[in-house]
């Protein structure tokens, strides 16, 4: 068994190949860079916990069918993470700060973008795992993180 | 002179800002999950209307509103009734106010317990409730009705089309994927009865 630590902020969970992982460690492993992923979706803590408690859920009911949990629980994140921005709950981060900017510009891209963006600088994931992770291929995680630069750097600068 | 941060460094710098902000997490006990996990069940189970005084949200998360004289009003389906779904009501006394999920075939169910509204209150409810509520006639309620899917098609699209989740689309069709579920053109979707809305498009069918 190989495991890796990557030593940023959101990407600090310990990932490890070659062996089973339970649910509990799972849980216990992704639930803190999970949370602060879904905290760039949402506004509060207690939502960012909601949604992460959520996808779990999703994860636990199909645990035994699904061939990648860590992918799994990634895009239910993300998606729940677009379910509450069409809900129009989260749209502006806060203050109009410089972060804050950062943060609604990245809320406002199409919801593929934003999870190449999120997988990309966030997670800080390899884009062949950002396209294992979203079921694309590497060209299309290439072309789609291009786009999603390039509307953000229109949008921040 | 300083050289201007690249837009990668200001996407990691940023959202490694908004992560420290949050301070340690430290993972608490599956409570949570276990909670989420079980309210996932229970929407699935939900396949019926049922409610004695006012349902709203018909086929998605719902409140329901039930005389207080009801011995309990978690415990089981209350009585069909003809009243129409209401869109305000004002000084309501003598009400449980309960959150779940409204189906069809007279069954409510319930997420939490339910609350007691005391006498006099008045009911405002939100927009997307009073959308829900202006659900058209009882007979499209309770029936299920069939979708097939056409080029340009998605699950958001057609859950949008009838007023439902997409989780209650996924669930009621019981996709092992659930909403990452991939349509193909001429694939039968199933509508839950209880959709409120009447389908827009030309290939839909209203069943039982």
């Amino acid at each position: 068994m190989s495991c890796v630590v990557p030593t940023r902020a959101l990407g600090s969970a310990i990932i490890c190949t070659g062996d089973a992982v339970t649910f509990d460690d799972l849980y216990l492993t992704h639930y803190a860079p999970m949370v602060r992923l879904a905290h760039a979706l949402v506004d509060t803590r207690a939502s960012a916990e909601i949604l992460v408690e959520d996808a779990f859920a999703a994860v636990y009911e199909r645990y035994d069918r699904i061939a990648d949990p860590v992918a799994y629980l990634r895009v239910c994140v993300l998606n729940n993470g677009r379910r509450a921005l069409r809900r129009r709950r989260f749209r502006n981060a806060g203050d109009a700060d410089g972060y804050n900017l950062v943060i609604d510009a990245i809320r406002r891209l199409p919801h593929q973008q934003r999870a190449m963006v999120l997988l990309r600088y966030g997670l800080r994931l390899p884009d062949k795992e950002i396209a294992s992770t979203l079921g694309v291929t590497l060209s299309t995680v290439k072309s789609t993180s291009s786009r999603a630069l390039e509307t953000l750097r229109k949008e921040i600068h | 002179m300083s050289e201007q941060p690249t837009l990668p460094e200001i996407l990691e710098g940023t959202l490694d800002h908004r992560a420290e902000s949050l301070g340690e997490i430290v993972p608490t006990d599956l409570d949570g999950v276990a909670r989420r996990v079980h309210r996932r069940r229970a929407r699935r189970r939900a396949i019926a209307v049922g409610g004695s005084l006012a349902i709203v949200g018909v086929g998605a998360v719902g409140l329901l509103l039930v005389p207080r004289g009801d011995a309990d009003p978690a415990s089981g389906t209350a009585a069909p009734s003809a009243a129409p779904p209401s869109t305000e009501l004002v000084d309501v006394g003598g009400l449980w106010r309960c959150e779940g999920l409204v189906g069809a075939d007279g069954e409510f169910t319930y997420f939490d317990d339910c609350e007691e509204v005391p006498d006099g209150t008045e009911v405002a409810l939100a927009p997307d409730q009073l959308t829900a509520a202006a659900a058209p006639t009882t007979a499209a309620v309770l029936a299920e009705q069939t979708y097939t899917v056409v080029a340009g098609d998605s699950i958001f699209k057609i859950a949008e089309r009838y007023g439902l989740e997409m989780d209650v689309l996924a669930n009621y069709n019981r996709w092992d994927d659930g909403i990452d579920h991939v349509l193909d053109i001429g694939d039968v979707v199933k509508i839950p009865p209880g959709a409120p809305t009447s389908p827009a498009g030309p290939t839909a069918t209203t069943s039982g």
